[in-house]
């Protein structure tokens, strides 16, 4: 155990079932925390990852909700005020990305992974608000990545939102501080995960860690890693920032 | 094995308070230009592997015989805090003395200049697992009319962090803390007053120096293996005023 303020604080996590969000849970657990797991889609998956997380520590829920619907933030909210009645961590980790170039973006789509990305992350720090106020030391960490930076093509809505997700950060941060709520942003670069794996092969992979300065891509251990440090004690003095954790790829 | 650090302007403040927290779990060679007395490393360090070398980091010459007494002591460098630097008192532009320009960017900018390449490439030599932290400040990033000098070496050494986290790539990383108020020895002798600047920190408090040193000793851990090149405000929300 790496931190001891995470004893009994209630952590939920969006999309915590596999990539960053399940690292990042696990590293929790094992620290001492009860986390909340979340997922849209893939109960078999979930019911694993909830098995291999409850192995090292708390697994407090396993909530099966949608964040690009707005109904699915409200589901989440009351299901952890009735059972938990507070909440210490939000961390907004689940994305959606819907390819597509821009002059061919379908505006439903465009809209569906706004309202993912983004919107509903702003609804999601909102609605708990209530649940965090309750905490000692409530903290909110929201998962951009290098795109909110540099663009990519072919994935407009999703530079657009993590862009969106670094404001949000600051004007989280700004009007939430008089309830002692601290918000701050990380920025990931390429990892390897189930979603990018399911749109990458080997070769992307290894082209792209020779051009990163690290040399390597990610470690989805790499996020967690830096998560809980901003959850943490040691960052009471961190507000609003955008730490990027990408091996150094915006230098270039 | 412990790792050997060197922390430089850490006799004091941010610096000290980065050492002590350093020298829990690694051998930490501190500095300042001014000596210390017998006395400073028992009552500061309980005991831990603390060595004093005394350099001024704007001379080159010192800055040779710093890196001559680690390889002679120790044989290897892992990471560096290239904290040292000066806040010359408050002054607007139009009074700033010739003198004062130059001894803030001779300190500040060149000899944080100095301390990367010299113990970067010590590092980059004998060590296979190399970190650095260098002390920005948020008036490198938002300015300041009263230290603009001061501000523009701040603004230097955020460039300077990047330039080197570039240049040693994948052996060494390289990021920058870059601190808000914070309530320390150097800060009180400016002469600000804590009250009208605690107001625009989002927060409502100065920072601790123990706040900074957290921030350092996260960056050059391994749990920050995949960041580098970034700077780090740690001002409790000051920059978003």
């Amino acid at each position: 155990m790496k931190y001891d303020c995470f004893k009994n604080k209630v952590a939920f996590i969006t999309g915590s079932t596999s990539g960053f969000g399940k690292a990042t849970a696990m590293e929790l657990a094992k620290n001492g925390a009860i986390v909340i797991l979340n997922y849209a889609n893939d109960d078999e998956r979930a019911k694993k990852a909830a098995v291999e997380i409850s192995n090292f520590g708390t697994v407090g829920d396993c909530i099966k909700a949608d964040i690009s619907k707005e109904e699915d933030i409200l589901k989440i909210v009351s299901i952890i005020k009735e059972k938990f009645g507070k909440l210490d961590y939000l961390v907004n980790n689940a994305a959606i990305d819907i390819g597509g170039s821009f002059e061919n973006f379908s505006i439903e789509d465009f809209k569906k992974e706004m309202n993912a990305n983004l919107i509903h992350r702003f609804y999601l720090i909102q609605q708990s608000v209530e649940l965090m106020r309750k905490s000692n030391q409530p903290r909110v960490v929201n998962v951009a990545s290098r795109y909110a930076e540099r663009p990519l093509a072919d994935a407009s809505p999703l530079c657009i939102s993590e862009a969106g997700t670094v404001m949000l950060t600051k004007v989280a941060a700004l009007e939430l501080a008089k309830f002692n709520i601290k918000v701050n942003t990380i920025s990931p670069a390429l990892a390897i995960t189930p979603l990018t794996e399911a749109i990458m092969n080997k070769e992307d992979f290894d082209a792209y860690a020779k051009v990163n300065p690290s040399g390597r891509v990610c470690d989805p251990q790499d996020v967690a890693n830096t998560i809980l440090f901003l959850l943490s004690s040691d960052a009471d003095y961190i507000n609003g920032e955008n730490l990027n954790v990408n091996g150094g790829i915006l230098l270039k | 094995m412990k790792k050997i650090v060197l922390i430089t302007g850490s006799t004091q403040g941010i610096g000290l308070a980065t050492s002590k927290k350093l020298s829990e779990n690694n051998i930490v060679i501190i500095n300042d230009n001014k000596g210390i007395d017998d006395n400073f490393i028992r009552e500061n360090f309980k005991g831990n592997e603390v060595f004093y070398f005394k350099a001024d980091i704007s001379n080159s010459n010192d800055l040779e015989s710093l890196k001559d007494f680690i390889l002679q002591k120790f044989g290897r460098l892992d990471m560096v805090v290239a904290h040292a630097g000066i806040i010359p008192l408050p002054c607007d532009i139009d009074n700033i003395t010739p003198e004062n320009i130059d001894k803030t960017v001779n300190v500040n900018l060149i000899g944080t200049f100095n301390t990367l390449k010299i113990f970067g490439n010590l590092i980059k030599d004998t060590s296979k697992n190399g970190s650095i932290v260098t002390t920005t400040s948020v008036d490198g990033i938002i300015g300041e009319p009263y230290n603009a000098i001061y501000s523009a070496t701040k603004a230097g050494i955020i460039s300077l962090t990047k330039s080197f986290a570039r240049y040693f790539g994948e052996n060494i990383r390289v990021n920058a803390v870059a601190p808000g108020l914070i309530d320390t020895p150097l800060t009180a002798s400016t002469g600000e007053d804590p009250k009208a600047t605690t107001d625009y920190s989002i927060i409502q408090r100065m920072g601790t120096a123990g706040e900074i040193a957290n921030a350092i000793c996260f960056l050059l851990s391994d749990e920050a293996s995949y960041i580098t090149g970034q700077i780090l405000a740690v001002d409790g929300g000051f920059t978003l005023k």
